[in-house]
């Protein structure tokens, strides 16, 4: 084989195995490096009693647990399977929020996220009944996030269904960033229709096990 | 490694320190050199890749062909690059958020892979883990001593000049010149002393 060619492969070769180890490599790490998780730490807590007010001072909001993580066992509604047969959509639904007793359970909070720029941007929307009552971010690392609108999250609120932020707000100069929110709001909005419907047949079955229990004792006496 | 080859090495950092001499790295250094906390963040980001691609690269000199050299070297920052990043944003989350933006930008800093061509591509292992290691303090230091000044300008004068890229700019350049003067007035004593002794005076 001539000279060159054989040059030319041995190159190949050792790019092809430098590339081969580094990919390996991060994969390994990529599986066993903690990823974010959400979490209802005290600045959540604080971040959901302004856009959501629960009455309360931020603190006691937190320290008396007027707000809590609620978990799929509440209504139902699972979050995996829920992202699983969304993935083309392109964001995830993290967390839901609401209060623990059940009381205003037409109001919570879903942390949503969505892969802009610089990595994932984290937000939470407040929703009333299905329709957003506030919105604000959680955690992003968008080197252009200041060039957002100040007013992009005012906009959403009293918005249901499906939101187009690019065309109310044009050129930003933060395209990935808003496409990223936008994405986010999207399928929160989306899941706020599911979830919202979760929500009253889990209390259709409750009111209708309450009637049956009050039918049992009232045959007994 | 000779005694003298390793004092020359080892004082990489400050006889050609990347940002006041080679004038390396800059667009990092302007950026986030904005405060102390970033600018150390950053500092010791890209010392670590630095350190880590010089002696990975050192290891490989051999097995690398030479005109696959700069994608084989490209490849190898890169992925340091990107498990610095996971690092990052696995462990220190709060840190990803300032700086995560610039953790990537390492990949293409001069610095990285101007030593990796200058000196780990030529050189055995230890030698190279030396330069890393003077050459990432020597950046480290200058990014800090960067961010604190004009962290204190900011604190003095209020914000909206010394925090932009515009005043960051002013501010480098006149430390680049004071430590350039400096280092000249060094040499100078440096070379005097040894005139003196050549002439056998005290």
């Amino acid at each position: 084989m001539n000279k060159s060619i054989v040059n030319a492969l041995k190159s190949v070769a050792v790019l092809v195995c430098v590339s081969v180890v580094c990919v390996a490599v991060l994969a390994v790490c990529n599986m066993y490096f903690p990823k974010y998780t959400p979490t209802l730490d005290r600045a959540t807590a604080e971040r959901i009693n302004a856009i959501c007010p629960t009455g309360v001072t931020d603190g006691e909001a937190f320290d008396k647990k007027y707000i809590v993580m609620l978990g799929s066992d509440d209504h139902g509604v699972d979050l995996d399977k829920y992202n699983k047969s969304n993935k083309s959509k392109k964001a995830e639904i993290l967390a839901v929020y609401g209060e623990p007793k059940g009381e205003n359970a037409f109001s919570y909070i879903i942390e949503s996220s969505s892969t802009g720029r610089d990595g994932d941007i984290v937000i939470l929307i407040a929703y009333r009944d299905a329709v957003i009552v506030g919105a604000a971010v959680k955690k992003q690392g968008e080197s252009y996030y200041n060039k957002l609108p100040a007013e992009l999250f005012d906009f959403l609120t009293g918005k249901s269904g499906d939101v187009d932020l690019g065309a109310e707000f044009g050129k930003t100069g933060a395209t990935l960033s808003l496409n990223a929110i936008n994405r986010a709001v999207n399928l929160s909005n989306d899941f706020a229709i599911t979830y919202n419907s979760a929500i009253r047949n889990s209390m259709t079955d409750m009111a209708s096990a309450a009637e049956t229990n009050e039918k049992g004792e009232a045959v007994e006496l | 490694m000779t005694r003298s080859e390793f004092k020359k090495t080892a004082l990489g950092g400050i006889t050609s320190n990347p940002v006041f001499v080679l004038v390396l790295g800059m667009c990092p250094t302007i950026a986030k050199s904005d405060n102390v906390i970033n600018a150390v963040s950053l500092g010791l980001c890209t010392a670590a890749v630095l350190i880590l691609s010089n002696v990975i690269i050192s290891l490989l000199r051999k097995v690398i062909p030479d005109k696959v050299h700069l994608p084989a070297y490209i490849i190898v920052i890169a992925s340091l690059v990107t498990l610095v990043q996971m690092i990052v944003s696995s462990f220190l989350p709060t840190l990803n958020d300032s700086i995560g933006a610039f953790i990537s930008l390492i990949t293409v800093n001069c610095i990285i892979l101007g030593r990796a061509e200058a000196f780990a591509g030529k050189n055995k292992v230890l030698p190279s883990f030396i330069d890393g290691v003077s050459m990432g303090i020597g950046f480290v230091l200058s990014i800090t001593l960067l961010g604190a000044v004009r962290q204190g300008l900011t604190a003095a004068f209020g914000s909206g000049f010394f925090d932009k890229t515009m005043g960051g700019f002013i501010v480098l350049g006149l430390m680049m010149a004071l430590f350039n003067q400096i280092f000249h007035i060094v040499k100078q004593r440096q070379k005097h002393r040894a005139a003196l002794i050549e002439r056998g005076e005290p």
